[in-house]
């Protein structure tokens, strides 16, 4: 990709909009941040360049977050965001929240897996122990099919799926 | 002399020219937009939460951000981690990678349309319509064919005097009297670059005195804040060496005043900086210190953090605030990716730098404050003076990562919560289902806001902020500003409609006003075309018959 917002011809920007359900001026203005993120000018953001903006550095879950935004394109890079936006599916805010959880991304949230995502959220702050334990509670409450592990369909049934998809969503 | 210094007759008729031009042009949307120009309208709670975080660590964030994030979905009052827990960072991480605060305050954000600046409008914010197009030629015309060729003869006329007056006073006796004439002529090539970009500058409060042992703090927008300032009185400066044309000026700057320019790059610069910088302080023989403590240049409707070197020296600090008006053009220098001529010739096309320079009182470090505190302080009284959206973020992190320490804390705050919980300490507020579910079940609960505490009464913000807040939604600004031009519009729509119900008074008004946008569209056409052939008649009046001669023949053929 180029330089410019020229270079982002009318059609693909007609066509960014319609996939991802966002208004064309959303989506030009999507792209002008992606340039500016994109330093190297490669075309899709690495994890040095996402890590640039100090509110994401800061972030404790950036490193899942940057397993979904790392080496992605514009359209991929339009189409996470667009999860976020007012009109976006709940189905697919829960979606991304499940894959946030999913580290080793088999589908399922293994005890292993927030074992991960709690131990970013508190560092070095906790003993291991705790989270374990931590762990092991959350994992028993949804685990309906005892199976010791949380499946998609588990996770919904845990989670206050209406507040979770109002509380990921993002004014941008 | 010095109360004649706001006295400029003809950029002020210039100025006022361009505004009631701008008024019929573009007819009631100037209101809105002129309006809404003045407030920034940013994404101020996150602003907020981030200033307290980095200022006084993750407390607020901790009660704000956490706490509201760790909500209770059914009945597990004392879960201590549940999987709804990750939302707010998630959601905040994302939106930090659609937009974050720290690159607001160094995006140029284009000024409305209404400017006559198409240069500035980004694709698909605004239809060319036959009108606006129309208005833009005349636009261009006026700028690079009648305000450039005028602003370079300023230009040059100024240097050849300026060039020719320094050795004139070189000669003259008195080692007195040629320090003032030097000083003039300093003073007087500023104004002179300051005027080839139609510099219109309105200084408030005492102009400076020099005293030993003060120190003059200013925001800072671009380096062109330094030909304004130097302009109204000689301060000596400390910056960052340049290359190129700003380099020049600065060895020329150099030559015959003292400042302090340093290298970043080196390492042993910083120490003997400081040391130049005491000395300098100290001597109240030199020009007063004038330092711009955000280290970088920042949009001009943000101040971000100040440095505090410049707050540890125990001077006399005064601040200086310093508002552009962007109306008609942008003085913000994003030196990433314009170069400092290329900056210096947007200036001299644009239509007029519009500027207020506020002189405040001096302060002193109280006794029981640090350096930073001192900084956060002065940083305050420039915000609230000249309206300014105050960041906490360091200039630092244009080029840099953030330093660890910060995610650390988080993690602790998140820890702290987490084993409260564990411990029994800290029930769950409900989340917002749970709280509908109670309502309609007829237990509705007044709940006080549990934010609403804590960050106001550390009196952290300028007050306009606080109104801010409560007029304006979380909104990116641009976005933000078309809806609210929208509602406002769709507001007065409701008006009509109800005053049409009234019957004849009802119509009669709506006759008025169909005559009233006739007379109005008739006024712009007629202006607009006006300004066309009027640009036109002057064109061919000046221009040579051989280059008339040259365009017919390319016609031609």
């Amino acid at each position: 990709m180029g330089a410019n917002t020229s270079s982002l011809l009318s059609e693909e920007i007609d066509e960014i909009s319609r996939q991802a359900d966002l208004p064309r001026l959303e989506v030009k203005r999507l792209y002008k941040r992606f340039q500016k993120l994109d330093r190297t000018q490669s075309g899709t953001l690495d994890a040095d360049e996402l890590l640039m903006i100090p509110e994401l550095s800061m972030n404790p879950l950036h490193p899942r977050l940057l397993a979904v935004f790392e080496n992605v394109n514009f359209h991929e890079f339009v189409n996470n965001i667009a999860a976020f936006s007012p009109s976006g599916a709940e189905e697919k805010k829960v979606d991304f929240a499940f894959k946030v959880y999913d580290v080793d991304a088999d589908g399922f949230i293994s005890k292993h897996d927030l074992d991960t995502v709690i131990r970013m959220l508190v560092g070095e702050h906790i003993p291991d122990e705790t989270v374990q334990e931590v762990v092991a509670r959350v994992v028993e409450a949804a685990d309906l099919d005892k199976d010791g592990r949380i499946s998609r369909s588990e996770f919904t049934s845990a989670v206050d799926v209406a507040d979770l998809a109002s509380r990921l969503t993002v004014s941008f | 002399m010095l109360k004649f210094r706001n006295i400029s007759l003809l950029r002020r008729i210039y100025v006022w020219g361009l505004g009631v031009i701008t008024r019929i042009a573009y007819g009631p949307d100037l209101r809105n937009a002129a309006s809404l120009e003045n407030e920034p309208n940013p994404d101020i709670s996150r602003i907020r939460r981030i200033n307290s975080e980095l200022e006084f660590g993750p407390g607020v964030w901790q009660k704000e951000f956490i706490q509201s994030s760790v909500r209770v979905s059914h009945n597990d009052m004392n879960e201590a981690f549940q999987l709804g827990d990750i939302a707010n960072f998630v959601s905040d991480g994302v939106q930090a990678i659609a937009a974050d605060t720290l690159t607001a305050c160094f995006t140029a954000e284009p000024p409305d349309p209404w400017n006559f600046l198409t240069r500035n409008i980004p694709a698909g914010q605004w239809q060319m319509t036959p009108y606006n197009t129309l208005l833009w030629l005349v636009g261009i015309w006026a700028r690079y064919c009648f305000l450039l060729p005028l602003r370079l003869m300023v230009i040059i006329v100024g240097a050849i005097s300026f060039s020719l007056g320094w050795p004139l006073a070189t000669l003259l006796p008195g080692e007195e009297r040629k320090r003032v004439a030097h000083k003039w002529l300093l003073r007087y090539l500023a104004s002179v670059v300051v005027l080839s970009w139609s510099g219109y500058v309105k200084f408030h409060g005492k102009r400076p005195e020099r005293r030993p042992n003060q120190i003059y703090v200013a925001n800072h927008t671009s380096p062109i804040d330094l030909f304004i300032l130097q302009k109204d009185y000689n301060f000596s400066c400390i910056g960052q060496r340049h290359s190129g044309l700003a380099g020049f000026l600065q060895d020329l700057l150099m030559a015959a005043q003292d400042h302090v320019w340093f290298d970043r790059g080196e390492a042993g610069d910083r120490r003997a900086v400081i040391r130049l910088l005491r000395e300098h302080v100290a001597d109240g023989n030199k020009e007063p210190m004038l330092v711009f403590p955000e280290g970088t240049c920042t949009h001009s409707e943000y101040c971000i953090m100040f440095k505090k070197g410049s707050f540890e020296l125990g001077a006399e600090v005064h601040p200086i605030a310093m508002r552009y008006r962007r109306r008609f053009g942008d003085p913000f220098w994003n030196s990433q990716n314009t170069s400092f001529p290329r900056h210096l010739f947007e200036l001299m096309t644009s239509w007029a730098v519009v500027c207020d320079v506020y002189y405040i009182d001096p302060v002193h470090i109280r006794e029981d404050e640090t350096a930073v505190q001192f900084a956060n302080r002065v940083k305050r009284l420039i915000c609230e003076r000249a309206s300014l959206v105050s960041v906490n973020w360091d200039g630092f992190l244009k080029r840099h990562r953030i330093s660890p320490k910060f995610l650390d804390s988080r993690q602790r705050a998140f820890a702290s919560i987490i084993t409260r919980r564990l411990q029994g300490e800290l029930p769950r507020p409900m989340s917002s289902s749970a709280l509908a579910a109670i309502a309609s079940g007829g237990l509705a609960q007044t709940s006080e806001h549990p934010l609403t505490s804590g960050m106001d009464s550390l009196g952290f913000f300028d007050k306009r902020m606080n109104k801010q807040e409560l007029r304006a939604p979380r909104r990116s600004s641009r976005l933000y500003r078309n809806v609210l031009t929208l509602r406002r519009r769709r507001g007065e729509d409701a008006d009509e409609t109800d005053r049409g119900t009234i019957g004849l008074a009802g119509r009669r008004q709506r006759t008025v006003r169909f005559m009233e946008s006739t007379l109005q569209n008739t006024v712009r056409w007629a202006m607009g075309i006006g300004l066309f052939v009027a640009a036109a008649l002057v064109t061919d009046r000046f221009m040579p018959a051989s280059w008339k001669e040259a365009v017919r023949n390319g016609l031609i053929q």
